[in-house]
C-alpha cells in the first residue's frame, strides 16, 4: 500500500531529479507514487492491466526524459495528466487508423455506473407495439424539452445522471460543485420533469 | 404511461440507451485546458464552455476524472507493491539504455542553475527586475484612490441615471445590496451597447458589505460602464447587482 505524499514532496522529488541530486532515488520514488494512479487512468478507458502497464511506462519515461522542462508553474500532477493524455490519445489514433498490423485489440469490460438506489438504468428493451412506441417517442421529446429548458447547472447535472449515467460523485468532481448540490438539482429536475409529463396528454397518470 | 418516479426513471434510462454514443463531440479541448479546469484557471466563460463540453463528452469526463485520481492518488489503487517495484526495473533499465542516469542535471536545470550562481549577473538581474517591476506596478497597478458604487436600477430598463464620474486607475467599492455576506463574488462591465468588455471573478467582500473591483490605467476607453455583480448562493453565481460608472476622458 502506497501512503499519499504531501504535494511539496512531489515538487521536491521532481527539482532533485533536475538539479541531479539522488536522481534515481527521486526518479524510483516519483514512479512509485504515481504508476498505480496511472495505470489506474487508463483501465478507465477499458484497457487491459497488461496494456495500462505498458502505457503507463511510456508517460513516466517520457516524464522523466523531457522533466527538465517542467517549470513548476502549475501542480506537477496537471503536467502528467497532459503527457498522459497525449498518450491515451496517440493510442486512441493509432488503433482507429489500424497501424498495429490489422490486430483486434481486446478491451476488458469495466464495472457499470451503479445506480444510487443500486438498480442501473440500463433496461431491457421489450419490443414495444406501434401505439406504445408512439406514445414512448412523445414522452422522450417532452423530457429532451423540458431537459433543454432547465438552468445550466440542473441541465448539465440531469444529463450527466441521467443520459450518461454517471455517478453523483462523479458529476460533482466534473462540475466541481458539493453532492449534496448535485443531489438538490437532481430532485428539482425529476420534480419538474413529472410535473412536465402530467401537464401532456399521455403525460402522468 | 407514467407513473411515478421509478417509470420516469425507467424512461430516462431508455433515453439515455437512444442517446448513448450519438453525442461524442468531434473536437476536445487540449488536456492543459482540462488540467486548467481543475485547477480554477479559466474565466467563468470557459470553464462554463468545459463544462458544456463534458456534459456532453464521455471521453473528456473521464480523462478529467482520472486527473481526479492524479492528485488523490487513492491508497487502493488495485496495484500491488511488488508490481510497482517490478515496473520500476523495467523503467530504470530503459532509462540506463538511454543514459539517462548518467546525465546528472538535465540540459535545461544545469544551464539555468550556473548561469544564475554568478554573483554580479544574480545582482545585476535582482536589480533590473526590481525596476522593471516597479515601473510596471506604478504604471499598472489599480492604486489608492478609490470610488464607492451605490446600486442603481436595471439599465436595460432605459432611462438615463447620474452616475459617478471616476479616472484610472481607481478601486471601486461596489456597495453589497443583499443583507447576508456571499462567499465571492464576479463582476462583468457592459459598455454602453451591453457588450462585454471585461470579467473579474474571485472578488471577496470586505468588512464595510463592500466588493473592491480594482480597475488598472488604460483598461477601459473613456466612457459609460455598467457593473453586473453576481454572488455565490447555494453553489450558483447569481445577479446581485448593478452598477454605473463614467469614466472621464483625458
Amino acid at each position: 500500500m502506497t501512503s499519499v505524499p504531501p504535494d511539496d514532496e512531489i515538487a521536491e522529488l521532481v527539482r532533485k531529479i533536475q538539479e541531479g541530486k539522488d536522481r534515481e532515488e527521486s526518479a524510483r520514488r516519483l514512479f512509485a507514487i504515481f504508476s498505480p494512479s496511472l495505470i489506474r487512468f487508463f483501465t478507465r478507458f477499458r484497457f487491459s492491466h497488461d496494456e495500462s502497464r505498458d502505457l503507463t511506462q511510456d508517460v513516466l519515461f517520457r516524464v522523466f526524459k523531457s522533466i527538465a522542462e517542467f517549470r513548476h508553474d502549475s501542480r506537477f500532477e496537471s503536467w502528467l495528466f497532459e503527457i498522459a493524455t497525449n498518450i491515451y490519445r496517440n493510442e486512441i489514433r493509432r488503433r482507429r487508423t489500424g497501424k498495429r498490423d490489422g490486430q483486434e485489440i481486446p478491451l476488458e469490460t469495466a464495472p457499470d455506473s451503479e445506480h444510487p438506489s443500486g438498480q442501473t438504468l440500463e433496461l431491457p428493451s421489450p419490443e414495444p407495439d406501434a401505439l406504445a412506441s408512439l406514445g414512448e417517442r412523445e414522452r422522450q421529446k417532452i423530457l429532451r424539452t423540458a431537459i433543454a429548458k432547465m438552468p445550466p447547472q440542473m441541465r448539465l447535472c440531469c444529463e450527466m445522471r441521467y443520459v450518461r449515467g454517471l455517478k453523483y460523485q462523479e458529476i460533482a468532481t466534473l462540475m466541481k460543485i458539493s453532492i449534496d448540490t448535485v443531489k438538490a438539482h437532481l430532485h428539482q429536475a425529476r420534480k419538474r420533469l413529472m410535473a412536465e409529463l402530467g401537464n401532456r396528454p399521455g403525460g402522468v397518470g | 404511461m407514467i407513473n411515478d418516479e421509478k417509470d420516469l426513471e425507467d424512461l430516462l434510462g431508455r433515453l439515455a440507451r437512444e442517446d448513448d454514443g450519438l453525442q461524442a463531440p468531434d473536437a476536445h479541448p487540449p488536456a492543459s485546458k482540462l488540467a486548467a479546469y481543475r485547477e480554477d484557471r479559466l474565466t467563468p466563460e470557459e470553464e462554463q464552455e468545459i463544462q458544456e463540453h463534458l456534459g456532453a463528452c464521455r471521453e473528456c469526463s473521464d480523462l478529467l476524472l482520472g486527473l481526479e485520481g492524479l492528485y488523490e492518488r487513492p491508497a487502493e489503487t488495485g496495484v500491488a507493491d511488488f508490481e510497482t517495484a517490478s515496473g520500476w526495473r523495467k523503467m530504470r533499465a530503459r532509462l540506463d539504455a538511454d543514459a539517462w542516469f548518467e546525465a546528472g542535471e538535465t540540459p535545461v536545470a544545469r544551464r539555468r542553475s550556473k548561469a544564475w550562481r554568478h554573483p554580479s549577473i544574480t545582482l545585476f538581474a535582482a536589480v533590473l527586475l526590481a525596476v522593471i517591476g516597479f515601473s510596471l506596478y506604478t504604471l499598472f497597478s489599480p492604486g489608492a484612490t478609490v470610488q464607492t458604487l451605490e446600486t442603481v436600477n436595471s439599465h436595460r430598463g432605459g432611462g438615463e441615471e447620474a452616475v459617478e464620474v471616476v479616472r484610472l486607475p481607481i478601486t471601486l467599492l461596489l456597495k453589497s445590496p443583499v443583507r447576508e455576506p456571499l462567499p465571492e463574488y464576479r463582476a462583468e462591465i457592459l459598455d454602453p451597447s451591453d457588450r462585454s468588455v471585461r470579467k473579474v471573478s474571485g472578488l471577496k467582500e470586505n468588512a464595510s458589505f463592500e466588493i473592491e473591483l480594482p480597475l488598472r490605467r488604460w483598461s477601459l476607453r473613456p466612457g459609460k460602464y455598467h457593473v453586473e455583480l453576481l454572488g455565490l448562493r447555494e453553489g450558483r453565481f447569481v445577479p446581485v447587482g448593478e452598477y454605473a460608472f463614467r469614466i472621464a476622458g483625458n
